[in-house]
């Protein structure tokens, strides 16, 4: 469904690797490793110098901080007073889906968001961080969610509720990959457009410049709705009230 | 031919269809939102976030047609096969 033409830099690189290797590579993890090596140096950056004052710290600092909370109060909002346990978790998939999403209007690089390995692994993780989310902090009362509200329907009710819940992370999975994947062939599509359209001039005017820009911004919107979604999951398996 | 032609057409309505129903309940569910902000303007960042939310989780239902097209569109034979076998 993809060909590696569409990832020339890191299908070159790959390519020198031996051939035991090469078949081991696969070109969505690596793209994805990609992305949590610059999330990584860009954390070290920003925390070089950690200062408590704001006229010394660093601008990259500050931006940092000013994500953080951002998403801390992201979290709170969608979870309670409880939000912060979760920050870690939720701030990760946000920025990491986001930089995913963007590498794809790198010259030479692609989304492994476009791929759907890649997000069925993180409806999976999130799928799975669900569920320790809720055996963690309601024990085994957790497994009483798929119980309804009228016990004598219980044998109709888990059933239901079971397969509503697997259906989550296959939403999220599916959800992802198709809109990026649907980003990703409209910005290809628009390219071929422009240059067929100005190909009698013999100077390819970039079409897809627009379709860029809306890149960024879907690529955005989705990463933050595959968070709210499991900020919303983890809120409904840590509920405490009945 | 027939089923060259049902299969064609059942690859090109695929998304459309979904799109209708998709921006239709889209709509609804922004001017509900909108008409929300405009009575409590206070709350409106609570209310973009959940609309955000809806938006999205109504779009996937389109981005599973597209996921259906996509599949479908694999499979459909090649234009020269399509016109030797109309030709006949």
């Amino acid at each position: 469904m993809h060909e590696e033409g569409i990832q020339p830099v890191v299908s070159f690189l790959l390519d020198r690797l031996p051939p035991g290797l090469r078949a081991w590579a696969d070109i969505g993890v690596v793209h994805a490793a990609l992305a949590i090596l610059f999330l990584i140096v860009v954390a070290r950056l920003a925390t070089r110098r950690l200062e408590l004052r704001a006229e010394k710290a660093s601008k990259l600092q500050m931006a940092m901080e000013w994500v953080y909370e951002l998403l801390t109060g992201f979290a709170t909002r969608m979870i309670g007073p409880r939000g912060p346990e979760f920050v870690p978790l939720l701030g990760t998939f946000f920025l990491y889906i986001f930089t995913m999403n963007l590498m794809g209007l790198v010259p030479g690089l692609g989304s492994p968001t476009s791929r759907l390995g890649v997000t069925a692994a993180l409806g999976v993780s999130a799928f799975l961080a669900v569920q320790y989310a809720g055996f963690r902090h309601r024990g085994l009362r957790y497994l009483m969610h798929f119980v309804g509200e009228p016990i004598w329907l219980a044998p109709l009710n888990i059933p239901v509720h079971i397969v509503g819940e697997l259906a989550r992370p296959l939403s999220l999975s599916v959800r992802l990959f198709g809109n990026i994947f649907g980003e990703d062939t409209m910005l290809l599509q628009f390219m071929l457009l422009g240059v067929a359209v100005t190909s009698a001039v013999y100077v390819p005017v970039p079409l897809q410049l627009p379709m860029a820009a809306f890149v960024i911004f879907g690529g955005f919107i989705q990463a933050l709705v595959f968070t709210a979604l499991t900020a919303a999951y983890i809120a409904g398996a840590i509920a405490e009230e009945h | 031919m027939l089923y060259g032609a049902m299969l064609a057409l059942g690859t090109a309505l695929a998304v459309p269809i979904a799109a209708v129903a998709g921006a239709i309940s889209q709509g609804r569910a922004a001017a509900s939102a909108l008409e929300a902000i405009g009575r409590q303007p206070e709350a409106s960042r609570d209310i973009q976030t959940n609309l955000i939310i809806a938006l999205a989780m109504i779009e996937s239902l389109v981005i599973y047609a597209l996921i259906v097209f996509v599949i479908l569109q694999g499979r459909l034979p090649a234009v020269a096969e399509m016109l030797t076998a109309v030709s006949h």
